[in-house]
């Protein structure tokens, strides 16, 4: 039960951190970015491409990694950041310009997902990589809570990310600016907001997110062209959850996915095999996803901390 | 020179024109009241005035300048302040937050300003790291108009800023906006339906279905008994 | 070569069934369902298990008639559709995509998974095939071309007249605008059932059609690209609403598809492994040049072209 905890709050704080960004996009950009799963695996393959290109350093005490997947993955956000940026100023600004209405916009991300993707598998090919080849033992903490020391670091750095977000959202002018445009777009620019600003940042923020939480997929677990696909679906439901647009609806339906996710196949998987049946439930957890979209929007229809209806 | 001249301007939504060849002018300084039925377009006036809707004929002139095709972010900056009707303050940030965004463009002076628009509005003083959205009406509205002084605009424009007032707060927010004008000395281009808003302005123009049909100093608007029976029914009872 | 010709032809004709299907659901009733491919394996698997023979490695094998296994390939997607629709049409637009993919994704990894009942990755084999032993096995595709034909051109019409009757108007007012229609007293979720229920059988007979023409029915075929997104690019490019035009779509589409194997013969072998990953790549590109340039499709409705921008709004 610890286990599977431990395993949700990591799978939770990596949705969460995607979550955040998708959220962001979702509202100030007002359709939703499929492709933002494909940004994901950019976000993880870019590291892995780095990686490759920098020295081999020798990882740090303790940890699968060392400086060559940090400055990897900080090369790899730029990267990622910058196909994204190159996507709307060639695609979505002319979709917007054209004045095509968000479901079609919506639509036409998938064409950029499927670009993506099979661009992956074709530089990557279709077999699944790793970072590195060093096996994670996991320590044991106080309350029996088995956990990897890559965790450890993993779960920190989300969560300094995510409080700098959260500062950066409240207390920059920016920041500021882009939370008037999410609540009134129209009186933001009345109040002199530079649309085009505040655009190029949501990418900037959410295209940060969506890379780090690739890297960290691709430390935690492993990396493969569809990694960031089988993602969407939680991180769609999350943002959906906890309304769109809202930061702490983002990290609360993160981290509620992500643990029920795990708890919720994991029990059952555990009641499964002791009544030794064969059946692999972990497969169940878009079902679990999907269950609770509908919950909560039977109870709140734009999500817990959801605005009105744009 | 006028402030703002505005001369037979068309606009509308869709396929839809909803104002046709509409013109007025604005002096310095003045209190110009725009008023008409529901639906006669007074409401989009403004949005094309500011920026926000774009005009497909005619001319909008500040201070001698055209403004079409200019965005809301290059009028406000111009001295040109609009308060929408509703929706017009951001209700998930903080009062402070909403008038740091009204001086968004504002190079300098922001604690300054935030004190002086308190002076006019000195329930906000105590409500700064309050929600908007949990103001009450009257407070929300203190605040629109605030976010707008922010600029400091020369040509305020107001769309019905005492709607939905409980009666002693439609008198207050008349008080301030004579006090805003007096003590800013700015225009405002007031768009209403109720009788008190209107008197406070030198002159009027009616507006009725997309079309000026009266234009005269605000006394006489009001003493022609056929307007008064016609737009403002049962508010001179 | 005529027999390429003849088999591109049948699937498609299967494909344009399917693209007939998401015209209802997407071009006049509005619901963005990316999970169509779960109605469409539902529809195949069911055939494939009522009419095959029975195997130790699988569910079923009840040796029925292929007309049963097409009518239960009817009934149980629509079915599904029916107990579905409560929950999920309470969503729209982005969240009703998600949930559905959400479903198409669960019950893909169902049959892959859960071999007692689908013999998982291996498939089901020896689906019977309508008529085989009495034709010559080598142009089994001609004569299967008049069942896919026949089956198109009848869903073609039973949409035709769809869109024309009063239930289809109905839903047309639902898409441009639901606030009025509702106010005219239609009960907004009893049509988007059924036009989401009536779109779901449609495409399981579809799958059905698929399974009988192959003989062979596995999760791999109804990957999301091969059974869901090709669609909607089908429908995109073919134009959203116009029954027709979605049919069009889907024999362009497929001839690009079909025309891409023609290459893996002339290019070195390198590239040739990669060429389902190259036409992943064409797809997501002519997607997105489609609406970049022509967002209503090649056979467009006026109608659509003004909801594409949004315009009419206020």
């Amino acid at each position: 039960m610890a286990d599977l905890l431990v395993s949700g709050i990591i799978y939770g704080s990596i949705i969460t951190l995607a979550a955040i960004g998708l959220t962001l996009m979702s509202d100030i950009l007002k359709f939703f970015n499929f492709a933002y799963g494909d940004f994901f695996s950019l976000g993880a393959y870019g590291t892995l491409l780095m990686l490759g290109l920098l020295p081999k350093w020798a990882p740090f005490p303790g940890l699968s990694f060392g400086w060559g997947l940090i400055l990897g993955l900080l090369a790899a956000v730029v990267l990622t950041v910058a196909v994204m940026l190159l996507f709307e100023w060639m695609f979505f600004r002319r979709l917007r310009q054209l004045g095509v209405s968000p479901l079609f916009v919506s639509i036409a991300s998938l064409g950029v997902a499927f670009v993506i993707r099979a661009l992956i598998n074709i530089a990557w090919g279709p077999k699944v990589r790793y970072y590195s080849n060093v096996i994670q033992i996991s320590r044991e903490l106080p309350l029996g809570i088995r956990i990897t020391s890559d965790e450890i670091v993993i779960l920190i750095s989300a969560l300094i990310l995510v409080a700098l977000v959260y500062l950066f959202l409240k207390r920059t002018r920016m920041g500021k600016a882009m939370r008037a445009a999410s609540d009134n777009p129209v009186l933001a620019e009345a109040s002199g907001v530079s649309t085009r600003g505040v655009i190029l940042w949501t990418w900037g923020i959410s295209g940060i997110l969506v890379a780090v939480a690739g890297t960290f997929y691709g430390i935690e677990v492993q990396l493969s062209p569809g990694m960031g696909w089988s993602f969407l679906i939680a991180m769609f439901v999350a943002v959906i959850m906890g309304g769109i647009g809202s930061f702490w609806g983002a990290l609360l339906g993160g981290m509620t996915i992500g643990i029920s996710e795990e708890l919720i196949t994991g029990l059952v998987q555990n009641l499964v095999n002791s009544m030794k049946i064969q059946a692999d439930i972990s497969v169940y957890k878009p079902a679990v996803a999907f269950v609770f979209v509908v919950l909560i929007l039977l109870l709140k229809p734009y999500g817990i901390f959801g605005k009105r209806e744009r | 020179m006028s402030i703002l001249q505005v001369n037979e301007l068309t606009a509308g939504y869709g396929a839809q024109d909803v104002l046709f060849g509409v013109s007025l002018n604005i002096d310095f300084g003045e209190i110009v009241a725009v008023m008409g039925p529901n639906g006669s377009g007074k409401s989009t006036l403004l949005k094309v005035i500011s920026g926000a809707l774009a005009a497909r004929q005619g001319e909008i002139l500040y201070k001698g300048q055209s403004l079409l095709g200019r965005s809301p972010q290059q009028i406000v900056q111009q001295g040109l302040s609009w308060v929408p009707q509703e929706e017009n303050i951001f209700p998930s940030l903080t009062v402070r937050e909403n008038l740091e965004i009204g001086a968004h463009r504002l190079k300098g002076g922001l604690e300054d300003r935030i004190d002086e628009v308190c002076n006019i509005f000195p329930q906000l003083r105590g409500r700064m790291a309050h929600t908007a959205g949990d103001l009450s009406g009257g407070q929300r509205q203190m605040l629109a108009v605030a976010r707008g002084l922010m600029m400091h605009p020369e040509l305020l424009l107001l769309d019905e800023p005492t709607a939905g007032l409980a009666p002693n707060l439609v008198q207050i927010m008349l008080e301030k906006i004579r006090e805003i004008a007096v003590r800013m000395g700015n225009a405002v281009l007031l768009v209403s339906q109720t009788i008190d808003s209107v008197r406070l302005s030198n002159r009027g123009y009616l507006l009725s279905a997309g079309r000026i049909r009266y234009e005269d100093r605000t006394e006489s608007l009001l003493a022609n008994r056929e307007i008064k029976d016609l737009y403002f029914g049962a508010q001179t009872r | 070569m005529l027999n390429y010709f003849s088999s591109y032809l049948v699937i498609g004709c299967i494909y344009g069934v399917m693209a007939l299907g998401l015209n209802l659901q997407w071009g006049f009733t509005g619901l963005m369902n990316f999970g169509i491919g779960a109605f469409y394996m539902l529809g195949a698997y069911t055939s494939a298990i009522l009419t095959c023979s029975p195997s130790p490695d699988h569910l079923g094998g009840f040796g029925l008639p292929v007309i049963l296994g097409m009518l239960g390939a009817a009934i149980i997607p629509g079915l599904v559709a029916w107990l579905l629709s409560y929950p999920a049409l309470r969503l729209r637009g982005g969240p009703f995509a998600i949930a559905l993919l959400a479903i198409m994704e669960t019950l893909h990894l169902v049959m892959r998974n859960e071999s007692w009942l689908t013999n998982g990755v291996w498939g089901i084999r020896g689906i019977p095939r309508p008529f085989f032993e009495l034709v010559n096995p080598r142009a089994y595709s001609f004569y299967f071309l008049i069942i896919a034909a026949s089956a198109l051109i009848l869903t073609w019409l039973a949409m035709q007249r769809a869109v024309k009757s009063p239930w289809g108007r109905v839903l047309r007012g639902i898409r441009e605008d639901e606030y009025l229609t509702s106010m005219s007293g239609k009960n907004i979720f009893r049509y988007r059932q059924q036009s989401f229920v009536l779109s779901s059988m449609i495409m399981g007979i579809a799958g059905s059609l698929y399974v009988h023409y192959t003989g062979f029915v596995s999760p791999q075929v109804f990957s999301p690209l091969m059974s869901t997104f090709i669609v909607w690019l089908m429908v995109m490019v073919g134009g959203t609403g116009s029954n027709s035009g979605v049919v069009l779509g889907a024999f362009l589409v497929w001839a690009v598809w079909v025309g891409s194997d023609f290459l893996t013969d002339l290019v070195p072998a390198s590239i040739a492994t990669q060429i389902g990953f190259i036409r992943m790549l064409a797809v997501g590109a002519i997607l997105m040049v489609t609406i970049l340039t022509r967002p209503q499709g090649l056979l467009a409705r006026r109608l659509f072209t003004a909801e594409i921008h949004g315009k009419g709004e206020g």
